[in-house]
């Protein structure tokens, strides 16, 4: 039985992990189309996308972007979580609703309509306004992590502090949040990686000024196969990645260090 | 001159009862008061409003003479100790102490020697540098002491500190808290639902029940001589029974018959009264007294040094408390003859 859901589950894994494994080895290929199993290995590739300001360009918006985001994110859910977790008042039940319509409204229908609201406010092709929009694709996940992270926190380590002569968002930041500090983390990091490989609406919204690395690669891919894009994809998987390995390091070392 | 005095407090939240309904007090600089009672009580979220962490529905809360209901809790200068003690478990015992000191901007080296000084005071100054999770309940439980009182508030208030500890720690404690208590000085305020602390540690005793205090006395008058029916019951085990006041000065008890109190009662014939007789007053008699019922044992319980016989006088339950060797002899389902003194039937006229 343990036998079988092993097999399986090995077998679901490689399903799943298996365009990494293309594309990877694809960016270190010596061929100047997208083919595979490339002929022969090398970096070229990585040369030529460091080399072209329209794809280094887009590489730093994307981190730009994802970074602001993650701000405005945090900003925007951490008192939102406090509220909802916190107090009771008329219309909770519908705000809590309405804080995770992002999650079921499909993206390419939010997408339509920033492209024709943002036009007006002249938010279109800019930082502010992709930093907009995403902020409010990842503030569902974020606010829930917050959220339940609060949920078990307990209260009487913020009156303790303000008994002990804290002011309330002193309390906070010398207490709940250091205590609270790998929900604020996991809320954050998932709010970058969500910003940095979102497509649909980086595509409708961001233009060429600020175009992100995945709206990069769409329009490189609708002209020609050009292998540069395995490179991209590789970036784009290995910050990712990068950012979640980080994440479980630190608390791996954390709770050896609590130990 | 009272120090802290609560006026017609009261605290409203929406339910059909007041979960503290006109609560007025007045303590004594220096004096430990304890809050005794059932869980719901009131005396949690009365200790809840004097730390400011719940607002008052109506009343008045004053320090010194001074109102504080419009001063928000990091100024009021009141220490709180929880049940769960509340320590930060991202700092050090000696950062926990020295946290109220850091929140004053007090220099370094000042809050260095008074983090030491109050750290030796409860005997913890070896473990200045451990993290609180590596710290037995006893020793969180005076970090969090500690922390409550470095910076010299002028109400401590303790919210069932011993209640995570087993029984033998608890007793410790218990001193302990007497012994810095009397150390410092500090007017306290402690809050708890075991009689057996309340009577060990309170100068005085406010008995809490449903959203009232009951009575406001010393632990030893509280014992002798309950105000009301409640507390002769909360207090210590004891046969509360009813019973109307006869012609002649005697209370009639249903089932027992006539009872003669220690005092005459003040109220006149026919009224309704309570009257309490401990367990241990009661002894196991031949002659027939008029303080006498023939008593049918139902069971025992064994406490070891002594035995809770549990059985009743026609109707009416009725408990007696005997030492381990005299109550040997019986066995459940004897009938003997009980009786006791007419100065140990304390008579509850309202």
């Amino acid at each position: 039985m343990r036998t079988t859901f092993l097999i399986v589950g090995v077998l679901v894994a490689i399903f799943v992990a298996l365009p990494i494994f293309i594309v990877l080895p694809m960016s270190f290929s010596t061929s100047l189309s997208l083919e595979f199993p490339p002929p022969g290995y090398g970096i070229r590739h990585y040369v030529q996308f460091f080399h072209d300001p329209t794809w280094v360009g887009p590489l730093v918006n994307s981190f730009v972007i994802a970074a602001g985001t993650t701000v405005l994110t945090m900003l925007l859910v951490t008192p939102a979580a406090f509220a909802m977790v916190r107090h009771d008042f008329r219309g909770r039940g519908f705000i809590n609703l309405l804080l995770l319509t992002p999650l079921i409204v499909p993206h390419i229908v939010m997408a339509v309509g920033y492209f024709t609201y943002f036009a007006r406010l002249h938010l279109l092709q800019t930082y502010v306004g992709v930093m907009l929009a995403h902020a409010c694709l990842t503030s569902p996940v974020a606010f829930l992590t917050i959220a339940a992270g609060l949920k078990g926190f307990d209260r009487n380590y913020e009156r303790a502090a303000q008994s002990l002569g804290a002011p309330p968002l002193v309390a906070f930041f010398v207490v709940t949040f250091p205590i609270l500090r790998i929900a604020f983390l996991v809320s954050g990091l998932l709010a970058f990686v969500h910003s940095f490989d979102e497509t649909t609406v980086a595509l409708f919204i961001s233009g060429r000024d600020v175009a992100t690395l995945p709206k990069r690669m769409f329009d490189a891919i609708r002209l020609q196969a050009d292998p540069v894009i395995s490179v991209a994809s590789s970036l784009l998987f290995g910050v990712v990645l990068i950012v979640f390995a980080a994440a479980m390091l630190r608390q791996y070392l954390g709770q050896r260090g609590a130990r | 001159m009272s120090y802290l005095t609560l006026q017609h407090l009261r605290k409203d939240y929406g339910s059909a009862v007041l979960a503290v309904n006109d609560v007025s007090l007045s303590i004594e600089k220096g004096e430990f008061v304890t809050f005794l009672g059932p869980s719901g009580s009131g005396k949690t979220t009365t200790l809840m409003m004097i730390a400011g962490f719940e607002c008052a529905s109506g009343g008045e809360i004053m320090v010194a003479g001074r109102s504080i209901d419009p001063v928000p809790p990091h100024k009021r200068n009141i220490g709180v100790v929880f049940q769960n003690y509340a320590l930060f478990p991202h700092m050090s015992v000696a950062a926990n102490v020295g946290f109220p000191l850091r929140m004053r901007r007090l220099p370094k080296a000042e809050i260095a020697s008074r983090v030491g000084t109050i750290l030796d005071i409860v005997g913890l100054g070896a473990f200045a540098k451990a993290e609180p999770r590596r710290l037995s309940g006893g020793q969180q439980q005076r970090v969090a002491l500690a922390r409550a009182l470095v910076f010299e508030p002028d109400v401590l208030l303790l919210d069932e500190p011993l209640g995570a500890l087993d029984k033998n720690l608890r007793e410790q404690m218990q001193l302990e808290i007497r012994r810095i208590h009397n150390t410092l000085g500090v007017t306290t305020i402690y809050v708890t639902h075991d009689q057996t602390e309340a009577m060990t540690m309170s100068d005085r005793i406010a008995v809490f029940n449903a959203g009232r205090i009951e009575q406001l006395d010393v632990p030893l008058k509280l014992y002798h001589e309950p105000a009301t029916a409640f507390v002769a019951g909360f207090v210590g085990d004891n046969n509360v029974l009813d019973g109307v006041v006869a012609e002649d000065g005697f209370i009639a008890v249903p089932g027992i018959g006539l009872v003669a109190t220690g005092e005459r009662p003040s109220v006149p014939a026919g009224a309704q009264v309570t009257v309490a007789i401990r367990p241990e007053s009661i002894r196991p008699s031949t002659k027939a007294h008029v303080n006498a019922a023939e008593f049918a044992l139902g069971g025992l319980v064994n406490y070891g040094d002594s035995v809770m016989l549990i059985g009743t006088v026609g109707p009416t339950p009725l408990k007696i408390r005997l030492p381990a060797r005299e109550a040997a002899r019986f066995s459940p389902g004897d009938t003997f003859t009980v009786s006791w003194l007419a100065a140990q039937v304390h008579l509850i006229t309202n």
